[in-house]
């Protein structure tokens, strides 16, 4: 007999009509009622874990969430849970979001037709993994690096065969306690006592220990692109560190330049306009006026084309390099490429 | 219920970061294992919760940096404090496997010491090894990135090896964000004062307190270049000791907000309704506004640091956010993926960190073709963290002094560079209200046996500021110490703070004052190092034969190298000690905690 679970959202549950038409096409589907068992469980309590699921027991859950699109979100940890108490084969209709699929696949699940598939596993990977694991904590164990401490006393028989029976989980579910006792923070004070405590200058002395074979050395001591590391050390004495700044320097004399060229433009243009309009009688100019300049002077966009682009393209030496981006052919004004925000 | 929190992987990704660098290593690592199918858990060292290393961790790395004297980054202390019970079992964490990639300078002779700490530790405790662990070295012609790429391909061979549904996902899919930004239709919260949002915070951690301000004033000449701040902050029930620090929240300004709302139109349309983060919130020392005064608008404003400089892990988001219908699209798709790969990290170090580019300016420049979904954007951006300031005022229940230098400095970019804390601090007003916390830092100036050992304190610039706390503090009490202040400048006329409290004590016989000026005409010593040298006789006697202690404070780099090899050079010349002896010696003393450092 398959089982059947009907997930409602709590907007759904006073919607009797609803609910009992998705229930007779459940029914209609199935050739005797014996076929299959039904249960249903609001999604709210299953997200909060009030109702208790088991794994690996339902062939269907249907998910009933009539709301918009937008609220139709499923939390991964649902997703996960979902996809648990699944049997292999097993799937998951209904209402379902559009736009997770990301996270449904990153869960487990085989996305077809609209509907989430819980795959059968291909091949039992885990469970042999899990045994080479186990040996090798158990050479590791014989054969210790590193300098035992007088009172460490191991909560674990390593001598005993590890196998997966139910004694040795019950054995491990009583371990996991145990290990959950050291951390507990009660004691903080307690503990927080020079006594109790180990010097962690001790530890450096230990770390020598450490199989320095194992270290990870990086494959080239050069750039890949075989330039110069441009980047001066924090403290710099070979020089790089001055040629970077005199590199600086030189920049923002050519800056200078530039704005000086515009502003230059600019008040001759503006004298210009003053002229004209002072024959037509109009009003003056005030200096907050005059900041809006054409940028469309010599050499606005340069020999590459990219100055315009911004820093992210301009080439190196470039003397627009340090101002902001701007339209070749825009107005545009000093304020823009001003000295602060 | 807590059991369906849990990721299948149950892999964790823990750093401990000084500056940032470890923790940009940890969120890219993070994001790429997003493109394997796993979904990790990332966070410090000290706020993942420690009981779920036995709970939710079968695979542990560590991304973790060095900081001065061997130590473990602030936001480290904790997890390797709950890792040095003596009464743990060997066995504790023989469920996990584990990795650790430590970021450190071989220039420094305790080079990668936490990283080195934190595994043989772990091992110590059970976990076995998931891949070759790595020890980086920033000044190598590799940089940490040579290593960390090597590191990483190992690691990800590793974690192929053990979780059956590590599957590489196509790297033009956008990943749906961790804290997902929800807006609630509907519901726009009236602007409030955004200074008096801040204080709100106040609910969300325990620690933080009310101040008031007042004082914030310029204490160098008007015509010298940097401004330097005495802040007076007045609060009730503080309890700190001298060595401690402060912390402060700074927030952005509102306009550069603006701006950046303004290049993302459909951020603006938005902008004041109330909005909601999904799942956890990482933690955050200061905790966050509240949750109902949330907006767009107040969430950049208090919380994400829209002026730091954008790292790696930063592009390797944003590029999934650029049109490439256009052929302009495409070409700055193009580029901003190119920041995002190691192939390129120099033209990423050209773009973003010599000329210190802020994120607002690098979304302002690719505007025409961004279009970030407001989901992202708590992802996007890093979280604003608290600043640490010395505390410059002897112990007080009522007030807090700092001295705060100002950060403006000009790169290539012709904007000038004003940094994130200084520009929010520099407009405080007598009276204003703000929230800040007080740090114990543990330091302390005693030695087994003897109350008061003789003090020499060595603190350039405003490295003086917790000097002024200890000499204050001492002279109130009366207890004989003997304090002797070597402390440097430029200009005796211009930034030399509080001068005149120094000659004063001076004059009384309270303080051995050795001050140097490195731009003063004619001056003997230009820095604190070669007035070390000159009296190394008394110096000499101090230390080896009255048992004193050395603190030094100020910005790191060259200032506490030089000093410290000073430190060994007068005992060789005072008492013919060999030069190994000698650097020995030193050493010694900073185990003994003799010889401290507070640098930044």
């Amino acid at each position: 007999m398959s089982r059947i679970l009907l997930l409602l959202h709590p907007t759904v549950v006073t919607d009797q009509e609803l609910v009992g038409n998705i229930k007779s096409e459940i029914a209609s589907s199935h050739n005797h009622s014996n076929e299959y068992h039904l249960e249903q469980h609001i999604i709210d309590r299953v997200t909060r874990g009030e109702v208790e699921l088991t794994n690996n027991t339902y062939k269907q859950i249907i998910y009933v969430n009539p709301n918009d699109k937008a609220y139709q979100t499923i939390p991964a940890s649902l997703m996960k849970l979902l996809y648990d108490i699944l049997i292999d084969d097993g799937e998951l209709s209904g209402d379902l979001p559009l736009d997770q699929t990301l996270d449904v696949l990153m869960t487990g699940f085989i996305v077809q037709d609209n509907k989430w598939i819980k795959p059968k596993p291909i091949e039992v990977v885990t469970l042999k993994k899990k045994s080479t694991v186990t040996s090798s904590t158990t050479s590791v164990k014989k054969l210790p690096l590193f300098k035992k401490l007088d009172n460490s006393v191991g909560l674990t028989d390593t001598s005993a065969d590890e196998e997966d029976t139910e004694e040795s989980q019950a054995m491990k579910r009583k371990l996991d306690e145990t290990k959950l006792t050291y951390f507990s923070d009660d004691e903080e004070d307690e503990d927080s006592d020079n006594e109790n405590i180990l010097n962690e200058d001790d530890l450096i002395q230990d770390a020598n220990n450490l199989d320095s074979s194992k270290l990870i050395i990086p494959k080239k001591c050069e750039l890949p692109n075989g330039k110069r590391r441009r980047k001066a050390c924090k403290d710099c004495t070979c020089g790089l560190k001055e040629i970077e700044e005199a590199e600086e320097s030189q920049q923002k004399s050519l800056q200078d330049s530039i704005l000086g060229k515009m502003a230059q433009s600019a008040t001759l243009e503006a004298i210009k306009i003053e002229e004209r309009l002072k024959k037509l009688n109009a009003v003056k100019f005030k200096d907050e006026d005059l900041a809006e300049i054409d940028f469309t002077v010599q050499g606005k966009t340069g020999g590459c084309g990219s100055c315009a682009l911004g820093d992210a393209f301009r080439c190196d030496g470039c003397p627009y390099l340090g101002l902001p981006p701007f339209k070749p052919g825009e107005v545009i004004t000093i304020d823009s490429l001003g000295e602060d925000f | 219920m807590l059991k369906y929190d849990s990721d299948n992987s149950e892999v964790t990704i823990l750093y401990g970061s000084e500056t940032g660098n470890a923790e940009d290593y940890a969120r890219f690592l993070s994001l790429r294992l997003q493109y394997f199918s796993i979904n990790p858990t990332l966070s410090t060292l000290d706020d993942y919760p420690i009981k779920k290393l036995a709970t939710h961790t079968r695979y542990l790395i560590i991304i973790c940096s060095t900081t001065g004297q061997g130590a473990l980054p602030r936001n480290a202390k904790k997890f390797m404090k709950f890792l040095l019970k003596k009464k743990l079992p060997s066995d504790l964490l023989n469920h996990i496997k584990l990795t650790t990639f430590g970021v450190g300078d071989s220039s420094y002779s305790k080079f990668n010491y936490a990283s080195r700490k934190l595994h043989t530790r772990l091992l110590q405790l059970g976990c076995e090894e998931l891949s070759p662990r790595c020890e980086a070295d920033e000044i190598s012609p590799e940089g940490v990135d040579g290593y960390y790429q090597e590191w990483e391909q190992q690691l990800l061979k590793s974690l192929n090896a053990h979780i059956p549904t590590f599957v590489e996902i196509d790297p033009e899919i956008i990943l749906p964000p961790q804290n997902a930004i929800e807006i609630v239709e509907d519901s726009i919260v009236s602007d409030d004062q955004s200074e008096k949002l801040s204080l709100t915070r106040l609910e969300s951690d325990p620690n933080l307190k009310i101040g008031k301000i007042k004082q914030n004033k310029r204490i160098t000449a008007t015509d010298h270049f940097q401004d330097v701040r005495h802040v007076t902050i007045e609060s009730e029930d503080l309890k700190y000791v001298s060595g401690d620090t402060i912390a402060l929240y700074p927030a952005n300004d509102p306009q550069s907000v603006d701006l950046l709302l303004q290049s993302q139109p459909h951020w603006m349309k938005v902008a004041d309704t109330a909005i909601n983060i999904k799942g956890n919130l990482p933690a955050l020392d200061g905790g966050y506004i509240k949750s109902d005064s949330l907006t767009l608008r107040s969430l950049l404003i208090h919380h994400l640091d829209i002026v730091s400089v954008p790292r790696r892990s930063f592009f390797y988001k944003l590029w999934h956010f650029c049109d490439e219908s256009t052929e302009d699209g495409q070409r700055e798709k193009e580029k901003l993926r190119e920041f995002s790969t190691f192939e390129e990290s120099e033209l990423l170090f050209d773009y973003a960190n010599r000329p210190r580019r802020s994120i607002l300016e690098t979304i302002l420049e690719f505007q025409q073709n961004l279009r970030i979904p407001v989901e992202y954007i708590f992802d996007l951006i890093p979280l604003i963290q608290p600043r640490y300031f010395s505390i410059a005022s002897k112990p007080s229940a009522t007030s807090v002094e700092i001295a705060v230098a100002i950060v403006e400095y000009r790169t290539i970019i012709r904007r000038i560079r004003r940094g994130l804390c200084s520009k929010w601090l520099k407009q405080l007003q007598e009276g204003d209200e703000i929230i800040f916390s007080v740090q114990n830092s543990n330091l302390k100036f005693l030695l087994p046996g003897i109350e008061t050992p003789p003090l020499i304190m060595v603190g350039p610039g405003t490295g003086i500021a917790p000097m002024k706390s200890l000499i204050e503090s001492s002279v109130q009490s009366q207890d004989s110490r003997e304090l002797y202040l070597f402390t440097g400048f430029r200009f005796k006329e211009k930034d030399y703070l509080f001068g005149e409290l120094w000659t004063q004590l001076q004059n009384q016989n309270k303080l051995h004052l050795f001050p140097s000026f490195s731009r003063d005409e004619g001056t003997k010593s230009k820095y604190v190092q070669d007035k070390l040298f000159q009296e190394y006789e008394l110096l000499g006697d101090l230390i080896l034969n009255k048992n004193a202690i050395i603190f030094v404070c100020g910005s790191s780099g060259k200032m506490p190298k030089e000093v410290k090899v000073t430190f060994s050079e007068i005992l060789t010349k005072y008492k013919g000690i060999p030069e190994n002896t000698a650097q020995k010696y030193i050493i010694d003393m900073e185990d003994q905690g003799r010889y401290k450092e507070e640098v930044w």
